[in-house]
């Protein structure tokens, strides 16, 4: 299944995805998992000056330096006030999509998770402008207390979204 | 020693002073001119002699080069010859025990015995020949020119051990000095080779060292250096090789040829069979030869000898010359100088007569002398102006003065000081004199404050002292004479204060006193007894003279005393009997003592004639004669005269009482009869009272009945007083029964803050248990943080793991499945903490509230014990008041029953009251009875006013028979 799953969107269409599921501020995200490296906890991290605000700055990672991108910053989501930043979690990029080593900061990473591609509605997304790279909305069953719950995850294109920077 | 050396050369005559200095001056140059010459001279010398030995010794050095590399060309050049000679017949080889060369041709050229190559080449180039051929362990000569001893060629014979050894054994060419066959050569050895390589033959060369070095060796025997200097040359080993005397014997027993067989190249000095030697040498050594040239050091000292001895000389010649001018000069000064010495000496001793003979010569010492004659003639100068100075001076006249003007400098200041020293004598003298002079004219001066030096001081001091030691005898004189002054004796002054003659004045002063005071005592004490009325008996002690007449003066003074008071006692007892007619014999007495019996006797005469006209008027008196007064004939006088003013005044006073007694008398006469009219008026108004008695009478009837009304009342009173007193009773028993309960009450509420007390103790407790159970909670969150930690890693892990086996694809899926399990395991735990965490964060809001409603019951309790604690008080307090009530309540009680006796008491004054008014009726009624008879009484007084009067009368008759003073 996973071998079938390539990064590339057109052979996306049919069959299955395999996402890593992320939060961000009240919204669940989920970016393709052959786009993830891994995740690591927070660490102090580094700003750099005369950068843009969505680069938070640099971090040692056993021996790496490695870019952090706030990806709340990046897609204008509202930042809250009670999370602070050590809980939140990093997800190292995998390097076939960068050039440098760059991670990208989050709040929580909940799974990884596999999903049909008919649990996913690309129509949403084709309404939204190109610019917020948005692949499709996920519709998540699960159930709590024995009721069935749909959770909606916004499914991105994290190589689209950093774009540019990736190519520096 | 080292002063000792200065002061004998500083006590040396002049004259050997300047024969040193000169001798000095001439030696010490010209010898160290000699030395520094004679030293320069030998030193050239010796540097010359030195450079000529050692070219003399290089030149021998090179000669013998010469001489040995051309005997080595010669060597070299017969054996290159010789070897191609040899080589010539073919290659050598031994062939039967023979040496052979054997040619290309392959002819074979026997070399055994034939010697025509060795004189061949011995007849090109000189010297010798031979060839050896190795035979066993030896070379042996086949073909030579070397004659041997007995005129033949010395064939079969074999080289010598040593070149054997360099040339067969090990293969060298050898070169060096050989006996050949009882010859000395110089030779070259070669060895012969052959076809294998192998040693099997020499080749020979040689030179007779007669031909080459002899030559060089005579050479040096005729070399001669210096006068008898000579070159000679030895080995390694210390042997000879060439040496006038000991050539062919060992030298290497010399210390000299031991220094040179050490530094093999130099020059040395040494001694030689007596004689100091000096030899150059060096080593030549290809032929181990050392070569020394040597000669008698003499030989070249000859020049600095006569340096020497020249220098000696002029030194010798220097040196008297010297010394003779020395002594011609130096005695002239000497003698000079010996003059003024002795001048000088003689001044010193004090002997100034003396003068200096000039011998007019201008030199320092002439100029020294004349200075010296001036210096003596003032020195006399000075020396006559001190004898006057101090002749004057022993004369006592201070105020003599050197007279500075007559000399200069230093003469003039010691003058000056003379007069400075007179000057500082002078002023304390004159201060010492003054001092002295007021001393002795009795007026003591103060002290001397002015500060003196030294001696002048001492002056001061003794001055000081003698004043101190006047005023100390002065005073106690005073002390001493103010107190016997007034009286007392017994001060003596204190003689140890006291030095020498002053003490001994002290003494003697105090010695007076007591010769004084005892004979005054002794006076003093019978006089205090005459006084006292005492009379001692005679004193009978002596004492000396007018003591002695003072105490017979007292002895006749005790004996008039008790004269008179014999007489005055007679007269006293005369008069005591009333004898006073009684007079004493006044001739007895003399002076005043005769005066005072005069005088009693007197006194007798003056009271007798008073008290015989006392009798008179008395008697006068006795007779009712009150006119008869003390006759002014009769001289009274003082208590006499007051004593006859008495009598009179008696008369006086009499006549005047009876005279008013008389009048008054009459008065009375008169008043008794206006009381017998006042009399009559009582008699009537007693009649009135008894009148007024039966009034009162009617009135206590009356008063009785009111008062049994009263008691009635009374009787009520007593019943209401008995109730109260019954009720007060049964309040008293019901407060004792309050105070119990109230008790009871106090004791219950103790028992129940006891109770309190124990319950706040337990809530303390408990609030104890909570709180250590709040922090083992604490402990408990503690650790479920970790675990949540551990949880939130595990996640983590899962999570990557979860990635990792998901971009594994299916290979991975078996440890996705695995990474998912641990994920939720993980999240499960993670949750489990959570819980934990909020239930522990429960329990501790829970255990909070525990602890507050503990506090709040703590301080409810608190409160209740506050208020148990009021309640017990407000129970001591309702004890207290009931006992007050019970007390007060029995008081009433008590108060009840006494009013109920004062009830009583006043029923029963009632009762009294009652029976006083009914017995003031009845004494009403005595009272009428007793009225009457006051009446009968008033008329009894009458009667007796009227017998008064009578009496009045009576007595005025009988006092007209007084006869009275006008």
């Amino acid at each position: 299944m996973a071998s079938e799953v390539h990064s590339d969107d057109s052979q996306v269409m049919s069959g299955s995805i395999q996402v890593v599921e992320f939060i961000l501020g009240d919204e669940k995200f989920a970016i393709d998992l052959f786009d993830v490296r891994e995740v690591v906890e927070y660490t102090r991290i580094s700003a750099l000056p005369n950068s843009p605000s969505y680069i938070k700055g640099i971090i040692d990672l056993r021996g790496e330096i490695t870019t952090i991108i706030d990806l709340k910053d990046r897609l204008n989501i509202m930042r809250k006030n009670d999370r602070p930043d050590e809980e939140s979690r990093i997800i190292v990029l995998d390097e076939n999509i960068t050039k440098k080593k760059v991670g990208i900061m989050v709040d929580d990473v909940l799974s990884v998770s596999t999903f049909e591609m008919n649990q996913v509605d690309r129509t949403g997304a084709a309404d939204v402008d190109d610019d917020s790279s948005i692949l499709g909305i996920i519709k998540k069953k699960t159930k709590v207390k024995d009721k069935d719950l749909t959770d909606l995850i916004i499914w991105i294109e994290i190589k689209q979204l950093l774009g540019d920077m990736l190519k520096m | 020693m080292k002063e000792g050396k200065a002061s004998k050369i500083g006590n040396m005559k002049i004259g050997t002073k300047i024969l040193i200095i000169c001798l000095a001056l001439v030696i010490v140059p010209t010898v160290l001119l000699g030395v520094i010459a004679y030293t320069s001279a030998s030193a050239a010398l010796e540097e010359q002699v030195e450079t000529e030995f050692e070219l003399r010794v290089s030149e021998s050095a090179k000669q013998a080069d010469a001489v040995y590399t051309l005997t080595m060309d010669i060597l070299e050049a017969g054996l290159n010859v010789l070897r191609s000679e040899f080589q010539s017949y073919g290659t050598p080889q031994i062939q039967n025990g023979q040496l052979v060369l054997v040619d290309s041709a392959g002819q074979v050229t026997v070399v055994n015995d034939n010697n025509a190559m060795v004189d061949d080449v011995v007849n090109q180039v000189g010297g010798a020949a031979t060839i050896f051929q190795v035979q066993g362990n030896q070379a042996i000569r086949v073909a030579t020119t070397v004659i041997g001893a007995d005129g033949r060629r010395a064939l079969g014979t074999p080289v010598s051990q040593p070149v054997y050894d360099a040339v067969v054994v090990r293969g060298e060419t050898f070169y060096g000095t050989a006996n050949v066959v009882g010859v000395d050569y110089i030779t070259v050895y070669e060895p012969i080779r052959g076809p294998g390589g192998a040693v099997i033959g020499i080749l020979f060369t040689g030179v007779k060292e007669d031909a080459t070095l002899g030559v060089l060796i005579n050479d040096f025997k005729n070399t001669v250096i210096g006068q008898d200097g000579y070159i000679y040359v030895f080995n390694s080993e210390g042997t000879a090789v060439l040496h006038p005397t000991l050539e062919g014997q060992s030298l290497a027993q010399y210390d000299f040829i031991q220094d040179m067989l050490g530094q093999k190249e130099g020059l040395i000095h040494y001694e030689w069979e007596g004689d100091d030697k000096i030899a150059a040498f060096t080593y030549y050594e290809p032929l181990d030869w050392y070569i020394a040239a040597g000669a008698d050091w003499a030989d070249f000292t000859g020049p600095i000898d006569a340096i020497r001895n020249a220098i000696l000389i002029i030194v010798i010649g220097a040196v008297i010359i010297g010394g003779a001018i020395a002594v011609l000069f130096g005695r002239n000064i000497a003698r000079r100088m010996g003059d003024l010495v002795n001048l000088g000496r003689r001044v010193q001793e004090g002997d100034l007569s003396g003068t200096m003979q000039t011998d007019g010569s201008g030199d320092e010492i002439g100029q020294v002398a004349g200075a010296f004659s001036g210096v003596v003639s003032t020195i006399q100068q000075f020396g006559s102006e001190m004898n006057m100075i101090s002749a004057a001076a022993s004369d006592g006249k201070l105020d003599i003065r050197g007279d500075q003007a007559k000399f200069k400098g230093d003469y003039a200041l010691m003058i000056n000081g003379v007069n400075d020293i007179l000057d500082a004598v002078i002023g304390p003298l004159n201060v010492a004199a003054e001092y002295v002079d007021r001393i002795s004219n009795g007026d003591i001066p103060e002290k001397i404050t002015d500060e003196y030096k030294g001696d002048f001081n001492e002056i001061k001091n003794n001055l000081n002292k003698c004043i101190d030691a006047v005023n100390l005898l002065v005073n106690d004189a005073n002390m001493l004479a103010n107190d016997a002054v007034e009286g007392k004796l017994d001060t003596r002054a204190d003689a140890g204060k006291h030095e020498g003659d002053f003490r001994l004045v002290i003494e003697g002063v105090n010695n007076i006193l007591d010769a004084v005071v005892k004979p005054i005592k002794g006076m003093g004490g019978a006089m205090n007894k005459i006084s006292n009325g005492n009379i001692p008996g005679k004193i009978t002690r002596e004492f000396k003279g007018e003591y002695n007449e003072l105490k017979n003066s007292v002895n006749r003074c005790i004996d008039a005393i008790n004269m008179l008071i014999d007489d005055a006692n007679v007269l006293a007892g005369a008069a005591v009997e009333g004898k006073l007619a009684t007079r004493a014999d006044a001739s007895k007495h003399q002076g005043d003592y005769r005066k005072v019996i005069d005088g009693l006797n007197n006194t007798l005469d003056a009271v007798v004639q008073p008290v015989n006209e006392v009798i008179r008027v008395a008697d006068s008196y006795a007779n009712a004669d009150f006119s008869t007064r003390f006759s002014d004939d009769v001289a009274a006088k003082g208590d006499m005269e007051r004593l006859k003013n008495a009598l009179n005044n008696v008369s006086t006073q009499i006549s005047q009482s009876i005279g008013e007694v008389n009048r008054m008398m009459g008065e009375l006469a008169a008043i008794s009869e206006e009381a017998n009219a006042s009399i009559e008026e009582v008699s009537s108004g007693a009649q009135q009272i008894a009148k007024n008695t039966g009034h009162v009478s009617e009135n206590s009837e009356k008063a009785n009945n009111g008062v049994v009304q009263v008691l009635r009342a009374m009787e009520d009173l007593s019943a209401a007083v008995e109730e109260v007193t019954s009720n007060s009773e049964s309040v008293a028993s019901m407060a004792r029964n309050a105070n119990d309960q109230s008790r009871e009450g106090a004791k219950l509420a103790a028992a129940a803050e006891q109770g309190i007390g124990e319950i706040s103790q337990s809530a303390g407790d408990v609030d104890k248990i909570i709180k250590g159970i709040n922090e083992q909670m604490d402990q408990i969150g503690k650790i479920v943080g970790l675990i949540a930690d551990i949880s939130n890693q595990t996640n983590l892990l899962a999570l990557n793991a979860a990635i990792e086996a998901a971009r594994a694809g299916d290979a991975g899926r078996g440890f996705a499945v695995v990474a998912a399990e641990v994920k939720s395991l993980a999240q499960e735990s993670g949750s489990s903490a959570e819980s934990i965490a909020n239930m522990i964060g429960e329990l501790q809001v829970q255990a909070k509230r525990a602890v507050e409603a503990m506090g709040t019951a703590n301080s409810a309790v608190e409160a209740g014990s506050d208020q148990m604690e009021k309640t017990i008080v407000a129970f001591n307090e309702i004890v207290q008041s009931v006992e007050q009530i019970s007390r007060a309540i029995e008081e009433v009680a008590s108060a009840s029953e006494e009013q109920a006796a004062t009830v009583e008491q006043i029923t029963a004054s009632v009762h009294e009251v009652s029976s006083l008014i009914d017995e003031n009726a009845r004494e009403a009624g005595d009272a009428a009875a007793a009225t009457e008879e006051a009446s009968a009484g008033i008329d009894e007084v009458a009667r007796m006013v009227e017998n008064v009067s009578a009496v009045a009368n009576k007595t005025l008759q009988a006092n007209q028979q007084f006869k009275l003073a006008k």
